[in-house]
């Protein structure tokens, strides 16, 4: 499993808007010219979007790219219309430009053997759809695990449905797939003949915990999309900061090699003690927002 | 015909006034290839303690109308780190690096100086007085004249570097505690650092903030700022630098005209990273379509009587 090339050169582009669409009133879906980014970005990758024009809302909102098109240079993005921002861009029209940063963060690391298995809450499926269109491209199999509210808010279980991908879902209502959190269906591929060569996950943070919990100590490795509010999005504020796992193996990110006092850290991979305070931290934007599950802490 | 945007702030030499505000602007690194750090003023980096400092619990940050509140609790990898694998690199930039000291202790802010004294590439230091005295039960340096005092006359000791003072707004006169630091030697003072704020989820009833507090920063703060440079410039001889909520080249040149000599952005950067150089160009227009030889020529201008 290697993580993708750190992508240094984010960058700020005006990207056109090509479409806007809802397929439900609270969700909306952009897709983007944004020819760059579409090339450079990688799955669990994300952009730091300007809303409200002049001046306010005052910060950018990040969002995941949950699908690329390097071939026609576009970009999607799939969000939930919670807040100002997200209802800003959901007024958006074609032709119209937006303002973002990107790509940044790094994205999901990958490797050759399958099958992966994905596990997506409610909108944590939207980064889940980039990796499954790079499996997809490179031919490794995968089971794609959805869970919502209810059959309304499963609005990219058809995208999923269009790729070669086993789509299994579950709802709390029951309305659409088993009845139950997304979970209960990670507990029945788990107990499968065939393991997952990884599991990704992206959702809300009590669906991450129990993810973690459950592929603890697994033969497989297990990656979290986490989210945290975000001022600069590019590791300049230490605003996104998520605690680092403390027993477990957290990269120790602002140690580079050879730093006073530090080197030991690099080598055992740690950040224990890395900080004076009960615990380290990590910066979702730039450390993420993809973690290995025992680097972060979600308690 | 040319204008001279050239300033000097207490012996540090700046090619224009616009600087980069403490904590916004990380160690310039991260927006080193998309802001061309050699036309910034000065750039002014994290503030910087003697040990690591872990910062606060998240949530660190929150948006407010017009603003936002932070409350990162200057989390940094501590002074020797800085020196060895941040500064270093900003010495391939023709950039001054100011560098924001922070402290629990007299004696901690004292050494973080020594040590930055003894390095390469600091241009000036700017003592962050917004820090909680540990030793005093974590009253804020800055809200008292007497203690102020004492941290800047400590650190002068130490140190022949131009030294700011940056003062908390979070105080019944900052007039006077800008008179205190002065008088304990510093050649210049910035203002302001946050406003102490809170917001509330009424969702989950509890504060936003994992500290409870934050420090409100932004185009919301900027009325309550320039009120404050106005008192302090009309109330000490030393440079102003003047800060909070400046978004574009109008907002900087009223901080000027109130008697800034300089400004620094922060949150502006944070929506527009090239808000700094934008700034330099915008106030550059302003003085050349007006009539203007130098930037010095507009400073305080607003306080003629
Ligand atoms: C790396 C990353 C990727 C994301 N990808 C997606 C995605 O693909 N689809 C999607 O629907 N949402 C995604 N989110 C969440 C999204 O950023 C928020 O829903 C959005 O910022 C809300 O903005 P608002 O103005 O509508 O809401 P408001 O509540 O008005 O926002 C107020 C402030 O809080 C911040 N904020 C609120 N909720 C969140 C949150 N959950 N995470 C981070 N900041 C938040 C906002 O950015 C803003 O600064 C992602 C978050 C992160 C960190
Ligand atoms: C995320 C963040 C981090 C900050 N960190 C520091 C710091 O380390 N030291 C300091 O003196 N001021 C710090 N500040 C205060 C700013 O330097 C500045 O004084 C204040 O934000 C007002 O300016 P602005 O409205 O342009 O942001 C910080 C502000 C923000 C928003
Ligand atoms: S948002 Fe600024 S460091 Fe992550």
């Amino acid at each position: 499993m290697s993580w993708p090339e750190p992508e240094p050169s984010w960058n700020r582009f005006e990207a056109r808007v090509l479409k806007v669409d809802h397929p439900r009133e609270d969700h909306c879906l952009v897709v983007l010219e944004a020819p760059l980014i579409a090339r450079r970005g990688k799955p669990g990758q994300f952009v730091h979007v300007r809303v409200g024009g002049e001046g306010f809302p005052v910060l950018r909102r990040p969002l995941s790219v949950a699908a690329f098109h390097p071939d026609r240079g576009e970009i999607e993005l799939f969000f939930r219309i919670v807040g100002r921002g997200t209802k800003w861009l959901a007024q958006r029209k074609a032709n119209d430009l937006l303002d973002l940063l990107g790509p940044l963060g790094r994205g999901f690391p990958t490797g050759p053997g399958g099958p992966w298995l994905l596990v997506g809450g409610g909108i944590g499926s939207a980064p889940l759809l980039s990796l499954a269109q790079a499996a997809q491209r490179r031919r490794i199999p995968v089971v794609v695990l959805l869970g919502a509210k209810q059959q309304a808010e499963l609005v990219l279980a058809s995208r999923f449905g269009e790729l070669d991908a086993r789509v299994h879902v579950a709802t709390d209502d029951g309305s659409m797939g088993v009845k139950g959190p997304v979970t209960s269906l990670l507990a029945d591929q788990l107990k499968q003949n065939e393991p997952p060569a990884v599991v990704y996950a992206c959702g809300p943070k009590p669906m991450l915990k129990k993810v973690k919990e459950m592929t603890r100590g697994q033969a497989f490795p297990c990656y979290l999309s986490l989210e945290e509010r975000m001022a600069c999005g590019v590791g300049a504020c230490l605003g996104c900061s998520c605690a680092a796992e403390t027993t477990g193996t957290a990269r120790a990110t602002t140690c580079t090699e050879g730093g006073t006092g530090c080197e030991n850290l690099v080598q055992e991979n740690k950040v224990t003690d890395l900080l004076p305070g009960p615990v380290g931290y990590v910066r979702v934007c730039v450390d993420g927002p993809v973690f290995e599950a025992g680097e972060v802490s979600l308690d | 015909m040319t204008v001279d945007l050239s300033v000097e702030i207490g012996g540090l030499k700046m090619k224009n006034p616009v600087m980069t505000a403490s904590g916004t602007f990380g160690y310039g690194r991260e927006y080193a290839h998309v802001v061309d750090l050699n036309r910034l003023g000065a750039l002014v980096v994290k503030g910087t303690s003697v040990h690591p400092w872990a910062g606060n619990p998240p949530p660190r940050v929150a948006e407010t109308p017009a603003g936002m509140l932070n409350a990162i609790g200057l989390e940094n990898p501590g002074v020797d780190r800085v020196v060895k694998e941040e500064l270093p690199a900003l010495r391939a930039f023709h950039v001054p690096v100011v560098v924001n000291i922070v402290g629990h202790t007299v004696s901690e802010y004292v050494e973080v100086a020594r040590r930055l004294d003894d390095s390469d590439g600091v241009a000036a230091l700017e003592v962050n007085i917004s820090c909680p005295n540990v030793a005093e039960g974590g009253l804020t340096f800055g809200t008292d004249p007497d203690q102020a005092f004492e941290v800047l006359r400590r650190v002068r000791e130490v140190t022949r570097l131009p030294l700011i003072a940056k003062l908390t707004p979070n105080v019944t006169s900052v007039a006077e505690i800008a008179r205190s630091v002065v008088e304990a030697g510093a050649d210049a003072v910035s203002l302001i650092n946050t406003l102490l704020g809170m917001s509330i989820d009424i969702e989950t009833r509890r504060p936003v903030l994992g500290n409870t507090l934050g420090g409100l920063s932004g185009p919301a703060v900027k009325p309550v700022a320039l009120r404050m440079v106005w008192e302090v410039a009309g109330a000490v001889s030393v440079p102003v630098i003047g800060m909070g909520g400046i978004c574009n080249a109008r907002d900087a040149l009223e901080f000027l005209m109130a008697g800034a000599s300089a400004v620094a952005v922060g949150t502006a950067t944070f929506v527009d990273p090239t808000a700094p150089l934008k700034i330099v160009d915008g106030i550059e227009k302003y003085l050349k379509e007006k009539g203007f030889r130098k930037v010095t020529e507009v400073v305080g201008l607003a306080r003629r009587s």
